[in-house]
């Protein structure tokens, strides 16, 4: 079964891959530089199909500078490279090169690469007779500042995510690591988008093996573009055919720097605010960095919460429905009789009545989702009010049944985690399908294939439900529960075997920055 | 690729030739929540049975049925042929039978129910004097629904120890045993009013006496483990008070806890020696008494003794007499007898000739708390 995903998602690259590479061959021809200026132009003009916003400045006789409008920062542009250009007649690229008070600047006979460093914020320097040119990265980049994390906001704790800047995500990492060991290695993903990735992860406390996987995953990526870290994180996550989310996905920097480590592999993606985690287990999900801030008895009954929440969630709609379909005889006789009566007009067999119910459940939620936010309240409340009242009184629905649906999306929306959120509400719809058809068997079954398909699943190769399959009794005091910080290992569940005593300069490959 | 095929091919036959599971849904059945058996003529029997559905207007109703059929699964039937929606059983919280049938023997309604896998062995068994039917078609007071209003007064005496317990598991594992009796609360219609007033003495299947309810307490104290209990006694009044006056002096106690032990002290006779252990608290006397004095508390306590070890043997002669053996004593002679190898009849041939010594021990352990 497995080998043939594998197979399946080894076709499904390739198909995806074969065009842009037939197209990409035509222009791997690399041109030199032209000495001449006007061959320079046209040449890059040929290149970059001559678009609106390609600006080229001659700024004496021999020295011309072409860039695109808006991604270079005009003040470096005019204070540090026209101003040290200016009367300078005959010069050298390694002269410039010495002279401009640039921080970054390299040297290029290639056209392709010069090109592709113009398109990302470079400033290209020609001078007539030279066969070079001088690659000045003045680069600006727009990007919203820091605000207050939207999706994973917490009361206690770093009121900061990250934006979508990666220069600006990986300073903030820094600040809260400051740790020679912090390496970070770069790599660029996507013909089309030349998309910035960075590896991070804490030489010493990092396993091994996870690195390894990690770079060999992404250094083995094929592909045509990527826009966000949520795409990389399923292009390179264990079983992409899971429902479940193997890798974490957080806006938190604090949550990014305290699964670093804790000897986690982390992964920012340009241009994304969501920073990938990995490798992350099931219960992990169901942690919230705040609990790490509050009390140990509270932090605990929060988290056992949240699971009681999980498995209501999942299955007390089913319950009801199985109940009522099939299990008559264990209804508790207080409540034989306002069951009924509640269910007396309605005209649907529960598994229809449910199904109706939790449709609209997920219809408000969508439409709460999609619409601005000053209308979106309102239409959660008319909709939750009025369609639940209105539903009860055209007898299409039983009173009980609103309440246990409510209940169970009030559960759902307590799993800290967005993405996993998302699954626990998909979850419900096959097992009330199953509870309606089979009752208690129904149930029993969704909850076995759930079971054995949690088991089944890995991240980075490492077990998907530990500490609890395979039991690990030392993560123990950090899982479901929270115990006091003494109690708990620094490292968490899944990253043993990193402790390597390796100098950082012995570990080969990798950019350290 | 082949074997998604088959997994998925499996799958498919599972939920196609499995299918769906016969449904019962909650609302479009009526449910039974009470039967009662009586006996009918020529062999047949009499079933009773209070149906509790629900129409669209909101409101349960509650309709008995009587039928007369050679089985009760046939009167099950005939209830459906009148019937607008399909019968289940599955929520009966009570039996009860007929005083007739009771005496007839009850043991193929109990093979019928234990048989049967919709009806649960947590459901209670009582007998009724006089007729079910009459009980259960009577007009009551308040009550709505007869099951439950049954179910109720059994359910909260049984919890109390106010009546033996009675559930289909505990009465069809004495009837199955070859060495004891079941024992079951007989429930009385009076006037108005339903009642529990004694418990039915059986011997194999059949009815064969009863006790009256006074007696429930120290049938409990023989049975085993008993915790609360309230008694009120007459003890001679001599040697106890000062004034001469009084020819007996009455005595409350309660929170009665005692526990027995059951000892075969001579097989040939076979001879039990009975110990009841007896703690309790002294709630009421005649103020001319002074329970400080520790003299007068073992007076006392020797005078409950006297009474309870009489009213003991009284019931279990009674019991031994009626060929009732629902305390037990047949169990314990073949676990303490070694290659007993007793058969039903050879017990009872034995039972007749049982002497039992019963001695209680009560200690008063504090007197005059209220609560």
């Amino acid at each position: 079964m497995k080998s043939m995903k594998k197979n399946l998602k080894k076709k499904l690259a390739g198909i995806k891959d074969k065009q842009p590479n037939q197209q990409n061959q035509e222009n791997q021809e690399d041109l030199p530089i032209y000495p001449n200026k006007n061959d320079f132009i046209k040449s890059v003009k040929d290149k970059t199909h001559s678009p609106a916003d390609l600006i080229i400045r001659y700024v004496s006789p021999t020295i011309t500078i072409v860039y695109i409008d808006n991604l270079v920062d005009v003040q470096s542009l005019n204070e540090l490279v026209l101003n040290g250009l200016k009367d300078k007649e005959s010069i050298t690229p390694s002269e410039i090169h010495s002279i401009l008070p640039i921080p970054e600047i390299n040297l290029s006979i290639k056209l392709n690469k010069s090109i592709n460093e113009m398109l990302i914020g470079a400033a290209l320097i020609h001078i007539v007779g030279q066969p070079e040119v001088v690659i000045a990265k003045i680069s600006s980049y727009q990007s919203r500042g820091l605000a207050a994390p939207e999706n994973e906001s917490q009361v206690i704790g770093a009121q900061i995510a990250f934006n979508e800047n990666i220069n600006t995500n990986l300073s903030l990492i820094r600040r809260y690591i400051t740790n020679p060991n912090l390496c970070n290695e770069k790599f660029t993903l996507g013909r089309h988008t030349q998309t910035t990735v960075s590896m991070l992860y804490i030489h010493g406390i990092a396993a091994e093996t996870h690195v390894n996987t990690v770079r060999q995953r992404i250094s083995d990526l094929n592909i045509a573009d990527l826009i966000d870290s949520a795409v990389l994180a399923e292009l390179i996550e264990d079983n992409s055919f899971s429902i479940f989310p193997q890798m974490l996905l957080t806006e938190r920097p604090d949550r990014f720097s305290d699964g670093l480590l804790s000897g986690k592999v982390g992964i920012v993606v340009n241009g994304s605010s969501m920073a990938i985690l990995c490798p992350y287990t099931f219960f992990e999900f169901f942690q919230s960095k705040e609990d790490q801030n509050l009390r140990w008895p509270i932090a605990t009954f929060v988290r056992l919460l949240r699971f009681v929440a999980v498995f209501l969630s999942i299955f007390l709609t089913p319950i009801y429905v199985a109940s009522l379909t099939f299990h008559y005889e264990v209804i508790p006789q207080p409540l034989l009789v306002p069951l009924s009566e509640s269910r007396a007009k309605v005209p649907f067999p529960p598994i229809i009545e449910a199904l109706f119910l939790e449709l609209i459940i997920e219809l408000l939620r969508e439409a709460g989702l999609r619409l601005p936010t000053k209308v979106g309240q309102t239409i959660g409340i008319v909709g939750g009010i009025v369609l639940g009242t209105a539903a009860v009184q055209a007898g299409i629905t039983s009173n009980i049944l609103i309440i246990i649906i409510a209940l169970c999306a009030l559960a759902s929306f307590t799993t800290p985690n967005y993405t996993m959120g998302n699954v626990i509400r998909v979850l419900r719809f096959p097992t009330i399908v199953l509870a309606g058809f089979w009752g208690y068997y129904g149930i029993m079954l969704a909850f076995c294939i759930l079971l054995i398909h949690l088991l089944k699943q890995s991240s980075l190769g490492a077990p998907y439900t530990a500490p609890y399959y395979p039991p690990r009794f030392k993560d123990w005091p950090d899982s479901i529960i929270r115990l006091p910080l003494l109690l708990i290992k620094r490292k968490s569940v899944n990253t043993r075997g990193g402790n390597s005593e390796h100098p950082i300069n012995e570990q080969n490959g990798g950019k350290k920055v | 690729m082949k074997q998604f095929k088959l997994i998925v091919s499996l799958l498919l036959s599972i939920v196609l030739v499995i299918g769906c599971a016969d449904p019962k849904i909650l609302e479009r059945v009526g449910i039974v929540t009470l039967i009662g058996y009586d006996a009918g003529e020529e062999d047949k029997v009499t079933v009773t049975s209070v149906v509790r559905q629900v129409n669209p207007d909101y409101q349960s109703t509650v309709n008995t049925h009587t039928e007369t059929e050679a089985t009760g699964e046939k009167t099950r039937l005939k209830v459906n042929l009148e019937s607008s929606k399909k019968i289940v059983a599955g929520q009966m919280r009570v039996v009860l039978f007929g005083e007739d049938i009771a005496k007839e023997g009850l043991d193929e309604m109990l093979h019928a129910l234990i048989m049967n896998s919709e009806i649960s062995t947590s459901i209670y068994v009582a007998v009724v004097e006089d007729s079910a039917q009459t009980l259960i078609e009577g007009q009551y007071k308040n009550v709505t629904d007869i099951g439950q209003h049954i179910y109720g007064i059994i359910e909260h005496n049984i919890e109390q120890q106010n009546a033996v317990s009675s559930t289909l598991h505990e009465v069809v594992r004495d009837f199955y045993s070859p060495l004891r009796d079941p024992l079951i609360p007989i429930v009385k219609k009076n006037g108005e009013n339903i009642e529990i007033s004694g418990t039915a003495l059986f011997h194999k299947g059949a009815m064969v006496g009863e006790f009256p309810i006074e007696d429930t307490l120290y049938l409990m104290m023989v049975r085993g483990k008993f915790r609360h209990g309230t008694l009120e006694l007459e003890l001679p009044s001599e040697g106890l008070s000062a004034k001469d006056d009084l020819e007996t002096i009455p005595i409350s106690i309660d929170s009665i806890k005692s526990y027995r032990q059951m000892k075969l002290v001579d097989p040939a006779v076979p001879e039990f020696d009975l110990k009841v252990i007896v703690q309790c608290r002294l709630l009421e006397i005649h103020s001319s008494i002074s329970t400080a004095d520790r003299t007068i508390v073992e007076k006392l306590e020797k005078g409950i003794n006297k009474i309870l070890e009489s009213e003991i043997s009284r019931i279990v002669n009674k019991s031994i007499e009626l060929h009732s053996d629902h305390f037990g004593f047949g169990e314990k002679y073949r676990a303490d007898t070694r290659n007993a190898k007793l058969t039903e009849e050879e017990w009872h041939e034995i039972y007749k000739n049982l002497k039992v010594n019963v001695k209680v021990q009560s200690t008063i352990v504090r007197d005059g708390v209220f609560e």
